[in-house]
């Protein structure tokens, strides 16, 4: 109990001698002063208002009516011994005492009890508090504190100068220090002396009241490890709102950060891969078309100019040489097209199929003027992709329609969509010479050709083409056919932007 | 008078070198050639120094053919000096190489080309290609005053 101030220990002797009621009321809590046998002498106006009943009302009953039921019959055991030892003691400090009200709601209370010896034998002050508040409040922070300690996170609590406040276990799981080698010590400790300034002069800044974003750092745990942290901290207010502490949160993002960084060696590798894979199309492309040049032109100039010292056989052979040239030249762009196929951003946008099948078919009439193909594009042929890596896709297709109806008396060639499944299938259809399904799994490799050339024309490379673009494009492709009897090319697009 | 209008070949491949000339005589284009092999003497010829020093300094090089892939200074390097320098300022320059890459199209136009010609496998295209070109700046094409 904290008496008022008390001039002197006399003066407070003559007020309690003269009106010692005037005195209890004055105290902060509930007084209620009790006889050996449990009848209530006094109350104060603390004591009418926690329990509920008038004064009068409440003195001459027994004490136990403020026992919550369930406990009045035990209660005037504990009176007793309490009065066989009497001393001044405080219970339920635990919030396991409980007290009840007249209108029978009960409440958790502190409670002081105290023997005073009077003449008449000894009576017992209680002094009982209602800590239903500080209960909640308890409650509410050991919540907070479990949560704050089953975080994964560290969360550190530390004063402006750096001195830290409070360690949760996440901090320990991440540091390697427990609580009690940390609280009390300067959290530098827990960085690299190169990086030391840096969090003073955040600190700082907080203390200034400005909001520091979240970064990204390196501390260093107990057993001298360097981990990769995620750092927020936040400015800890007092009820007036000046900061008077910081809160910081660490995450230990090293897994994260060792992720990210084999990413970018495995991306570095595949730029350094890719940079060497155009570097080595470069110089197929220069180095090896110049030799090419030298046979052809060194061939043409013996056929003009040495046309006299050369039979026909040996005209027939030059020309041969000069056709070979050419055909490898051939082979040689359609694998620099392949090549470039996977190289290069790419857009992924609406694309009219029809309008690009039209400009190929335009082309292919002007390059064989001599050749009449019936080409009927269906209307509504629109895709998602690159349009030009598509336009490359149906030049290969619609140029192979038109190579294999060579031989029909009528050829045609069908550009169509159907739907299955929801998602539109294209198709370039012919009646042309078609193929074996036998060997249909050949049509798409590189240099997989199932004619031969005297039959055919062609470098083998056109068809690989065309699938690795669809295949960019997310989309699938295969061949229907049978000898004689025409050729069908389906194949799908994915709506979504293949991943780069 | 001006002196006789000629090319400046710069070419490292003999063979390449041999059938450009070649393919000028078919086409009855009878201006001088010079040919050099690398671009840094590419650009000792046309600066008159080093040991293209004592060349006539009234030569009329009326085009160059420039190939991209060279010993020493690269095509495109020679492009570069050319442009920078006011006496070639405006030199006419025709890139004539085997590469067909985007990029080169793009570095050689954005380095002051007047003209890109891809050579064919194809001899009489290629023929045909030296013909073309050979007609258009010497004759056709009006060079800038001097």
């Amino acid at each position: 109990m904290a008496p008022d101030q008390d001039p002197t220990l006399d003066d407070l002797r003559l007020t309690i001698a003269g009106d010692v009621t005037a005195f209890l009321e004055a105290a902060p809590d509930a007084m209620v002063i009790v006889r050996r046998d449990g009848q209530i002498l006094f109350a104060n106006g603390q004591a009418e208002r926690l329990f509920g009943y008038p004064r009068a009302e409440l003195i001459g009953q027994p004490v136990d009516v403020l026992v919550p039921a369930r406990y009045r019959d035990q209660h005037p055991g504990h009176r007793a011994t309490f009065l066989a030892a009497p001393r001044a003691r405080p219970m339920g400090a635990g919030g396991a005492l409980h007290a009840v009200r007249k209108d029978g709601r009960e409440f958790p209370a502190e409670i002081s009890l105290g023997p005073v010896a009077t003449a008449q034998g000894t009576v017992i002050t209680a002094a009982i508090r209602d800590v239903t508040e500080r209960n909640r409040a308890a409650a509410a922070r050991a919540d907070l504190a479990a949560i704050v300690d089953s975080s994964d996170d560290a969360i550190i609590g530390k004063a402006l100068d750096g001195t830290v406040r409070s360690w949760n276990q996440g901090a320990t799981r991440v540091f390697g220090y427990d609580a009690a080698e940390m609280i009390g010590q300067p959290s530098a400790r827990l960085l690299l002396p190169a990086r030391a300034a840096e969090e003073a002069a955040i600190l700082a800044r907080l203390a200034q009241g400005e909001r520091v974003e979240p970064f990204e750092t390196v501390h260093r745990r107990k057993d001298g490890v360097e981990i990769d942290v995620a750092v927020t901290l936040s400015p800890i207010h007092d009820a007036r709102g000046a900061v008077v502490g910081v809160s910081k949160v660490a995450r230990d993002i090293s897994d994260r950060k060792r992720a990210e960084r084999a990413l970018a060696a495995a991306k570095e590798a595949t730029d350094v891969a890719n940079r060497e894979l155009e570097a080595f199309s470069y110089s197929v492309a220069h180095d090896l078309r110049a030799p090419l040049r030298g046979i052809d032109g060194f061939s043409l100039a013996l056929l003009e100019d040495h046309h006299a010292a050369l039979d026909a056989t040996g005209q027939r052979y030059l020309q041969r040489v000069r056709e070979l040239a050419q055909h490898m030249a051939r082979l040689i762009d359609g694998l620099l097209a392949l090549a470039r196929i996977t190289r290069g951003p790419r857009r992924h946008a609406p694309v009219d199929l029809g309008a690009l099948a039209r400009a190929a078919t335009r082309r292919l009439r002007a390059a064989h003027p001599d050749r009449h193909v019936e080409i009927e594009i269906a209307a509504e042929l629109t895709a998602w992709g690159d349009e030009q890596l598509l336009g490359i896709a149906l030049d290969n297709l619609l140029a192979n329609a038109w190579k294999f109806t060579r031989d029909q008396p009528r050829p045609q060639v069908w550009f169509t969509c159907a739907e299955r499944d929801g998602e539109p299938v294209f198709a370039v259809r012919d009646n042309g010479a078609g193929f074996d399904m036998a060997y249909a799994a050949k049509l798409f490799g590189v240099f997989q050709r199932l004619h031969a050339p005297d039959e055919f024309e062609g470098t083998g490379i056109g068809l690989a083409t065309v699938q690795r673009i669809i295949r960019r494009h997310g989309g699938q492709i295969w061949a229907d056919g049978a000898v004689g009897r025409g050729a069908t090319f389906s194949f799908t697009l994915s709506r979504e932007a293949p991943p780069s | 008078m001006t002196a006789q209008p000629i090319i400046l070949l710069v070419e490292d491949n003999a063979s390449d070198e041999e059938l450009t000339l070649r393919a000028l005589k078919r086409a009855n284009i009878t201006n001088r050639v010079v040919v050099v092999r690398d671009g840094a003497a590419a650009l000792d010829y046309l600066f008159a120094r080093g040991a293209h020093a004592d060349r006539a300094p009234d030569e009329n090089i009326q085009v160059v053919l420039l190939d991209l892939n060279l010993p020493k200074l690269g095509g495109l390097d020679v492009l570069r000096a050319l442009r920078a320098d006011a006496r070639t300022r405006v030199l006419p320059v025709v890139i004539l190489t085997s590469s067909r890459e985007d990029r080169d199209l793009a570095e050689g136009y954005a380095g002051g080309a007047n003209s890109y010609i891809v050579k064919p496998v194809d001899f009489l295209q290629f023929a045909e290609a030296v013909k073309q070109l050979g007609l258009y700046w010497l004759v056709l094409n009006q060079r800038p005053p001097r």
